[in-house]
């Protein structure tokens, strides 16, 4: 499974969260570009209080750092039963509101 | 070029205005107040006050040039300091920069805000494009979310436990007993209730968090020759080191700026972590404690907690860490929480403590950490301080 992050067409650099140029080279020089969604679910934590009420139905929420094999690391929800230092996948589904939201997922037998 | 010195240079003056846990006035009013103590406690007028630096973070849309008009001042140098945790170091440092250079002569330093339930609220969810975009729709966690993130990476990589913590905690609350101004001060807090608090983001709990409030701390910056005219105890600088996003392409944060340079602010000093008679640091979370006493050579990577378990950070302990209970009891008052540290040391140095004081404190280093702006604080900063009575 690939995922889209932002790229840079000069130097090759990736970046998230996404800047306005290269955090590298600062080249203005910025697009999307395809990268594979595997890396490590480096530590998780679990969501009891949120600072906002819209959250408090969906609570707890499971929350994670994933290292991708790129180098970036990403705060993203994790789905139940990963544990902690285990290789993930990463994907993009619509959250509540439509937007694009990161979800940790296991990495999926022979990929 | 090595770092100049900051010889010639006092800070004077220690003051706090009494934080609440709600405010309905507005961050200017504790700016004022706060002036108006400093100056009061320094037997100074605000017309004598040149120079101005001021952090906080629920004064928006002014800054430091409005509070002037605000308060009939017209000062020749003034400095805007948007950086939390750290803005009282950095601000020490700025002041002292200014007296050195005769930019200004007497530089108020203070930090400053009000609370409210809905300040906090609005104040997380506008913090940083980042966190707005990359974090806030994960359940808006808040800094609990990311510094959660941080402890569990802690824990399970060096092997620290949620008592290890709690030893920081309670040894805290301990210290905040005979502070009046501590607004947990007087409930005391012991280990098993430490454990048994609910959860707010695993495996942070209760104990864990600071309790935001309204309040603020301020300091002076001066010649030496100014404060002993004034009859003034003091403290001068024997070194200090700032850092910005250091180490950011550690995937979880496990140490910060100060490794980077705690080699450059005991040089300057002339004298060891083993040297200071307190410790005063950025308290937003015990891990973070745990990673200053690490970062700023008074244990090696990894080892603080071990440290922990056989030196208590109390008033009576080996290592007197957070003397006035730290923000963890003291409540969070914004960006006067970056300031507490260095009033705090200030305090202790020069004698001049709310609760109680380290006998014959000396040295004391003072310690700041700020702006989570995605997933960890990224200033850094800090300063030995030499009381002379
Ligand atoms: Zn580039």
């Amino acid at each position: 499974m690939t995922i889209t992050l932002q790229g840079c067409a000069q130097c090759g650099a990736r970046q998230y969260p996404p800047r306005a140029l290269c955090r590298a080279c600062l080249a203005d020089a910025l697009g999307p570009v395809e990268e594979t969604g595997e890396g490590r679910l480096i530590v998780s934590a679990i969501v009891h209080r949120s600072l906002e009420p819209g959250f408090a139905g969906d609570l707890p929420l499971r929350i994670g750092t994933v290292s991708l094999d790129c180098g970036l690391r990403i705060i993203a929800f994790v789905d139940a039963g990963l544990v902690d230092g285990q290789s993930v996948c990463l994907r993009q589904e619509a959250g509540r509101d439509g937007t694009a939201l990161w979800y940790a997922g296991a990495l999926e037998a022979g990929v | 070029m090595p770092v100049q010195p900051f010889d010639g240079v006092a800070v004077v003056a220690p003051t706090t205005v009494r934080y609440v846990r709600h405010s309905d006035k507005p961050a200017h009013w504790w700016v004022g107040r706060a002036l108006h103590d400093v100056t009061a406690a320094a037997g100074i007028t605000k017309q004598e006050v040149d120079g101005l630096a001021l952090s906080s973070f629920t004064m928006g849309p002014d800054t430091t040039i409005a509070m002037t008009e605000h308060f009939d001042m017209a000062p020749r140098w003034i400095e805007w300091l948007p950086t939390g945790g750290a803005s009282g170091v950095m601000a020490l440092r700025r002041a002292a920069r200014a007296v050195q250079a005769g930019d200004a002569s007497i530089v108020a330093c203070i930090g400053a805000d009000t609370a409210n339930p809905a300040s906090f609220a609005e104040l997380v969810s506008n913090f940083s494009h980042f966190s707005d975009s990359a974090v806030r729709p994960y359940g808006a966690p808040g800094p609990n979310g990311m510094f959660a993130l941080i402890t569990a990476h802690y824990m399970a990589r060096f092997g620290a436990t949620r008592a290890d913590f709690g030893a920081i905690a309670t040894a805290q609350r301990s210290n905040a007993a005979g502070n009046p101004n501590a607004l947990l001060g007087g409930k005391a807090l012991n280990l098993e209730q430490y454990l048994a608090a609910p959860a707010i983001v695993e495996p942070l709990h209760l104990f864990d968090c600071v309790m935001p409030c309204a309040g603020a701390e301020a300091f002076l910056v001066m010649s030496e020759e100014r404060a002993r005219g004034l009859g003034l105890p003091h403290a001068v600088i024997r070194g200090s080191i700032e850092r910005h996003n250091a180490y950011f392409d550690e995937p979880v944060a496990v140490r910060a700026g100060w490794a980077m340079d705690r080699d450059s602010l005991y040089a300057q000093a002339g004298v060891g972590p083993e040297a200071m008679d307190c410790l005063e640091v950025y308290d937003d979370y015990p891990v973070i404690v745990a990673m200053q006493l690490e970062d700023l050579g008074f244990c090696a990577k990894g080892e603080a907690a071990q440290f922990l378990r056989h030196n208590s950070l109390t008033i009576e302990g080996a290592l007197p860490v957070n003397t006035s209970g730290g923000q963890l009891s003291c409540g969070q008052a914004g960006a006067a929480g970056g300031f507490l540290p260095v009033v705090e040391a200030l305090r202790q140095i020069t004698g001049q403590t709310l609760g109680r004081r380290v006998p014959g404190a000396r040295l004391a280093l003072a310690s700041g950490y700020g702006m989570v702006t995605y997933d960890r604080c990224l200033a850094t900063a800090a300063a030995v301080l030499e009381g002379r009575a």
